[in-house]
Order: C-alpha cells, then sequence, then structure tokens
C-alpha cells in the first residue's frame, strides 16, 4: 500500500471518521460526489468504486454508464466545519472508465493532461483566484440582498461580515489560506482571494470554497450564489484569476531589465491568451448570464486589451513590487465565478504556451479607460471585442482546433451539444422584459 | 512508547548528535520499584540502564531484580565508573556478572554507547521505534499519523504531514525550497519549488496564530522549523 494511502486509512480510524465524500467535477463545473463509510474505503482506495455515470453531466454515454472513482488520497482532508454532527472527510477524485483507463470526459483529467506535457518542458504553473460571491436572503425565486442597497440594516450586514470571517476560518483550516476578504463594491457582494497553488491544487480548492462558502451560508439560512450577474444594476461575479509561470525558484515571467518588467517569454505567453480568448470564452463565461456581466460600465472586460494599472483590459499585469520578482504575473479578468476551473485553467496555460511556441507578439498596451469611454475615444471600435453572448462564444469555440485539442473530443463535442441546448433553451423563453415593454404597445 | 530507563546514567551526552537512540524517551529513575511500576503501566520498558557504583549495593540490587523477575524481558547494561572500572580479580563485576547483559566504562565515548545498546537491543530482538517526534506544543506518532498541537489533533492532508513531520525532526536546520522538495515530496507533483511555499502556508494556516511562527521564512533561503540554534 502507498504510504499515503496508509496515512488517510490510520486516521479515518484515529479521528473516529464516520463518512468519507468522494468528490468529483462534472464537465459544467458543478460539484458531485457521495459517501462511503470507513469499511469500504481501503477497497476504494485500491480499485476506486464503481458508479453510474449516465446521470452525470457530461460523462458517459448510456451504454457505457458503468465509471470508476479513484480517489486521490493526497487530497484527503477532514471537513472542519461537519465536525458538530460527526467527523465527516472528503477526497478528491479522478474519473476512469470501467477498466481503469483514464476518462477522457473528466476535466480533472483535462487539466492534468496539460500539465503533464507542460511539466515535461520544465514548467510549473501557478494560478491565485480571487472569489467574488453574493449573500442573498433564503428565497430562489428573487436575489434579496442582506444589506439591502441604501437600507443599511446594521443586524443584518453583521450577518454577512460574520459569514465571511466564519468562511475564512473555516477555510484556513482546510488548510487553504486566504490572501484577504472583503466586501465588494456592489451590496452585499464578497470577496475571497485565495493564495496561489498549482492548478490542480487550486481548481480543487475552488470547488472546496465554494462548497464552504454555500454550506455555512446554508446553515444560517442565507444563499450564496456565485451567478454571474444577478442583479441588473450592480456589478457581477467575476473570479479574476492571477497567472505566473516558473522554472524552479525563478519566475520566467520576470525581466527586470525589460519593458513592463515582463520577460519576452511572459509577453508572448500573454499574445497567445490573448489571441486565443474569443475561442475561450464559452469556457470562462458558460452561461447565458455570464454575459450579461461582460458589459460596458460595471469593471467587466468587453474587449481583447492588456494594461498595466487599467482594471477595465482583458488582461492586468499588476505592477510587481520593485525587486520582487516573484510577483510578476498577469490576470484573466473575464472568468467568472460559476465557471469549471479545471477546463478554464487547461485552456489559458495551453493558450499562453501556443503564445510561446509560436512567438506571437502582444499587441500594444491599452492605455484609455475601456468603462469610461465616450465619444471622443472610439476604443469599441479598434479594440477587438469579445463574444457579447453566449451564442456567440459557442460560434468561436466551435471553430476553434485550440480548444478542440486542449480540451479532447468527448468534453470538446459534449460541450458544444449541451451549450447550444442551453442557447436554444434561452432564444425560445419570452422574458418579463419582453412582456413589460411590448405587451402594452405592441 | 518507548521507553529507556537509566540509573543516574546522562545517556544523552553521551551519545553523538544525530543518534537515533536521542528518540528513546529518558526516564531517570531512583528506586527499581518505580521501573517496575512503568513496565507493568504498559510502556515498553527498553532497556535499564544501571550505574553502578563499587561502595553501594543498591545498583546490583537491581540489576538482580530484573534478572530474577521472569515478567520482565529487559536487558541492563551496566555502567562502572572510571574509579571500579578497571577490572580488578576481586571486581564486583565479576561477581554479579550473570545479572548484567554487558558493560560499559563511565568513560565510554558515544560510538560505544550506541554500538552496544544496538546490540543489546537486537539480540533481545527488540527495535528502537522512532513512533513519537516533538517539539514545543507539536507531538507526531509517526505509527499512526497523528498530529497533537497543544493537544488538539491537527487534520493534515498527507504531504502537509509529510512537511511538518520532516522540519520536526530535524529542528533549528535551514532547509532551501528545493531541497525540502527533494526530500519531503521526490515523486509526481505539479508545482516545482513554490510548493513547499503553498504548503507551508497550509501548515501556518492550521497551526494557527499561536503557533504559525515554528515554521520561520529564512528570507532567500528557505524554511527553518523552531529555534535557530545560534
Amino acid at each position: 500500500m502507498k504510504s499515503e494511502e496508509e496515512y488517510v486509512l490510520k486516521t479515518v480510524k484515529e479521528r473516529g471518521v464516520r463518512f468519507i465524500q468522494l468528490w468529483f467535477t462534472d464537465v459544467l463545473g458543478t460539484p458531485k460526489g457521495f459517501s462511503i463509510t470507513p469499511a469500504e474505503l481501503e477497497n476504494a482506495l485500491s480499485d476506486g468504486m464503481i458508479f453510474d455515470g449516465s446521470s452525470i453531466d457530461g460523462f458517459s454515454r448510456i451504454q457505457e454508464s458503468d465509471m470508476l472513482l479513484m480517489p486521490d488520497a493526497n487530497t484527503f482532508q477532514i471537513l472542519p466545519w461537519m465536525i458538530e454532527n460527526a467527523s465527516v472527510a472528503r477526497v478528491v477524485c479522478d474519473v476512469k472508465n470501467n477498466d481503469g483507463s483514464p476518462f477522457e470526459g473528466c476535466p480533472r483529467r483535462v487539466l492534468k493532461r496539460t500539465l503533464d506535457s507542460t511539466k515535461k518542458r520544465g514548467y510549473e504553473f501557478y494560478v491565485a483566484p480571487e472569489i467574488e460571491f453574493f449573500y442573498f436572503k433564503d428565497d430562489l425565486n428573487k436575489p434579496v440582498c442582506l444589506d439591502n442597497g441604501s437600507y443599511f440594516d446594521l443586524t443584518v450586514s453583521d450577518l454577512a461580515t460574520e459569514l465571511r470571517k466564519r468562511t475564512v476560518v473555516a477555510l484556513e483550516d482546510m488548510g487553504i489560506p486566504v490572501e484577504h476578504a472583503q466586501h465588494e463594491d456592489a451590496p452585499s457582494q464578497h470577496e475571497i482571494d485565495l493564495r496561489y497553488t498549482d492548478a490542480v491544487t487550486m481548481a480543487d480548492t475552488i470547488m472546496t470554497a465554494r462548497l464552504i462558502i454555500k454550506s455555512l451560508a446554508l446553515q444560517q439560512g442565507v444563499i450564496a450564489s456565485f451567478m454571474p450577474k444577478p442583479l441588473e444594476s450592480e456589478q457581477g461575479s467575476g473570479m479574476h484569476s492571477h497567472f505566473s509561470l516558473f522554472k524552479g525558484d525563478v519566475n520566467c515571467f520576470a525581466d527586470e531589465n525589460q519593458e513592463y518588467g515582463l520577460s519576452t517569454l511572459a509577453k508572448h505567453f500573454i499574445a497567445g491568451v490573448l489571441n486565443y480568448s474569443k475561442e475561450i470564452t464559452a469556457v470562462t463565461n458558460q452561461w447565458v448570464n455570464s454575459y450579461k456581466r461582460l458589459v460596458p460600465g460595471y469593471e467587466a472586460p468587453v474587449n481583447i486589451s492588456w494594461a498595466r494599472n487599467n482594471r477595465s483590459a482583458l488582461v492586468r499585469i499588476p505592477v510587481a513590487k520593485l525587486g520582487n520578482s516573484e510577483a510578476t504575473r498577469f490576470e484573466y479578468r473575464a472568468i467568472d465565478s460559476a465557471c469549471n476551473p479545471y477546463l478554464v485553467f487547461a485552456l489559458i496555460l495551453s493558450a499562453g504556451l501556443k503564445g510561446i511556441d509560436l512567438q506571437m507578439e502582444l499587441m500594444p498596451e491599452t492605455s484609455v479607460n475601456l468603462y469610461s469611454q465616450n465619444n471622443e475615444t472610439n476604443v469599441y471600435e479598434t479594440a477587438d471585442p469579445l463574444p457579447n453572448n453566449l451564442k456567440s462564444a459557442i460560434e468561436n469555440m466551435e471553430n476553434s482546433e485550440f480548444a478542440h485539442e486542449v480540451l479532447g473530443d468527448h468534453v470538446f463535442e459534449w460541450f458544444l451539444k449541451n451549450k447550444k441546448q442551453e442557447w436554444e433553451r434561452y432564444a425560445r423563453h419570452v422574458t418579463d422584459y419582453e412582456i413589460g415593454r411590448y405587451l402594452p404597445y405592441l | 512508547m518507548d521507553t529507556v530507563v537509566t540509573y543516574s546514567f546522562d545517556l544523552e551526552s553521551h551519545l553523538h548528535q544525530d543518534s537515533d537512540l536521542k528518540t528513546l524517551k529518558e526516564v531517570k529513575l531512583s528506586t527499581f520499584g518505580e521501573l517496575i511500576k512503568l513496565a507493568e503501566n504498559g510502556d515498553n520498558l527498553l532497556i535499564a540502564i544501571v550505574n553502578i557504583n563499587d561502595t553501594e549495593q543498591n545498583g546490583w540490587n537491581i540489576c538482580r531484580d530484573i534478572y530474577e523477575d521472569i515478567n520482565l524481558n529487559v536487558p541492563v547494561l551496566v555502567v562502572v565508573d572510571a574509579k571500579t572500572g578497571d577490572l580488578k580479580p576481586n571486581s564486583k563485576l565479576l561477581q554479579n556478572a550473570e545479572y548484567f547483559d554487558d558493560f560499559i566504562s563511565g568513560k565510554s565515548t558515544g560510538v560505544e554507547v550506541e554500538i552496544r545498546i544496538n546490540k543489546i537491543l537486537k539480540k533481545f530482538g527488540k527495535q528502537i521505534s522512532k513512533t513519537i517526534i516533538s517539539y514545543g506544543p507539536i507531538v507526531i506518532n509517526t505509527d499512526t499519523y497523528q498530529v497533537l498541537c497543544d493537544n488538539r489533533p491537527l487534520d493534515l492532508a498527507y504531504m502537509e504531514y509529510e512537511l511538518l513531520k520532516f522540519l520536526v525532526s530535524k529542528p533549528g536546520k535551514v532547509y532551501s525550497r528545493q531541497s525540502l522538495l527533494s526530500r519531503v515530496w521526490g515523486y509526481e507533483y505539479y508545482g516545482g519549488a513554490r510548493t513547499v511555499d503553498v504548503h507551508v502556508r497550509r501548515l501556518r494556516a492550521k497551526l494557527g496564530q499561536e503557533h504559525e511562527n515554528l515554521v520561520q521564512t529564512v528570507r532567500s533561503v528557505g524554511y527553518r522549523f523552531g529555534l535557530s540554534k545560534y
């Protein structure tokens, strides 16, 4: 037995763990899982657990519904916020085919495959996300803020602060260091920034963080939502993510002798990301609602552009402190909090590596503020726009050999099919907006 | 827990720095009664090291009692002090030879002490098990993988556990990220040297504010656990 498996088994025994949750993620980034008892754990660690994959979004076709969940013993962790009831632990799993071969529809597999090839080239890829979300009152029909706009209710806003505080403590108990947590611009909106880790760990961590945020809120009768744009006239919830590429101790993005402190490699990488940004938007922003966030005026990117100290660009290069070359990185600002982080990270990393391979030229920096653009600056006419709805994003992705190659046949085809269906359902839907606007007049 | 019983003999000072024997818990006892009690309490009595003073009978009584107790399967190592250690023909050492398994002179070097202890243990089918590692508020049982911090169990992920175990067993030493990576990880991982930073942060988060400074950052070198030796 591997020592990490022995570690898991002994810990379960010593700590009196009653249930072990096996976690995995479907193609749309929804957390999935089921619980097993300690008696089944040893078997699960060595041989995996069989489950019916036909009911999981983006997994098997009906005729091959039996799939295997292989726990990744390194991810074993007792869930601190559940300890009051009975000790429960989780372990993140890889999805395999019944014969034990890797399943191409497993998002974690897609990311690992990308990272494997990156590792062969000697690179390590690090990610640090800023997760934005809203706390709403327990009403699934409409979003009601806890601190409701101008009505500044001290007690309920205390609840949100208290919740955020508890969430940070629970995250830290899980070994997820939080860089900082704050109330965001919109009422009831909050942000939790995580410290960087490697991409697989971070994708696992994001799934964990979402679950902790939602669970702790629910315990207080509050709904935590990662919906990209729940309130029309407020900012949406993004997941701006910071990326860097290292070789051992050396940050490959940093070069203090060059313009902006960016290495040539960094410029190629960012050029690659910008180059493929249209083709990956269907994944970074995968819902109909995602595109209600990517509109002018709400600090969300709408154009393919980059800048240093301008938060309106798609890619921002935060100015690193002098002499701190470790912190040189870029921030991709389109991603929203409701994405599948495994697929998003795989695509961004691959896009950057393509940029390096093809020595892509970085476009000039956008220095004007794209948000406050007025009639004098026709930025929108000069800068290439991102897809502005799900349909356009799907079309961009459909023609992308790049996305196809990174995601693999299975995920690529299933994802497009699923997203087309989503768009068609939305397109047919007669909205309240139309009734209100047209019924009286037409 | 493995226990070594010494009778007024400073084992620690006779061992060299990195000796495995240092993981033995040293218990100094003044009477044999306490020694028996310790064994009955379930502690695995590993070896009795008895200091002999030729002018007193006490030490020899202890050796005989251990020898005659059929429930005790404990090797006895006798330490003779320099004056009586010259092995005269009428030495009590010779008279009491059946009550002990080996002897060393009080002036023995660390190497000699270690070799003799290890040889005796081997003959008795005993092993030094290094199951408990501790430093300050941290206690690690490497047999059960339990980690306590201020008597509160810490729930660590496997690599966090491995890193902490490594650091706690080598306090005061500075390790570079690269050397931690190769010593602690040394297998498939997706991160590089920064993975070490990530895990150190995770450990600190779990140790809590009170103890997070146990793992210290040594600027532009790496990390050190516990206090500096210097």
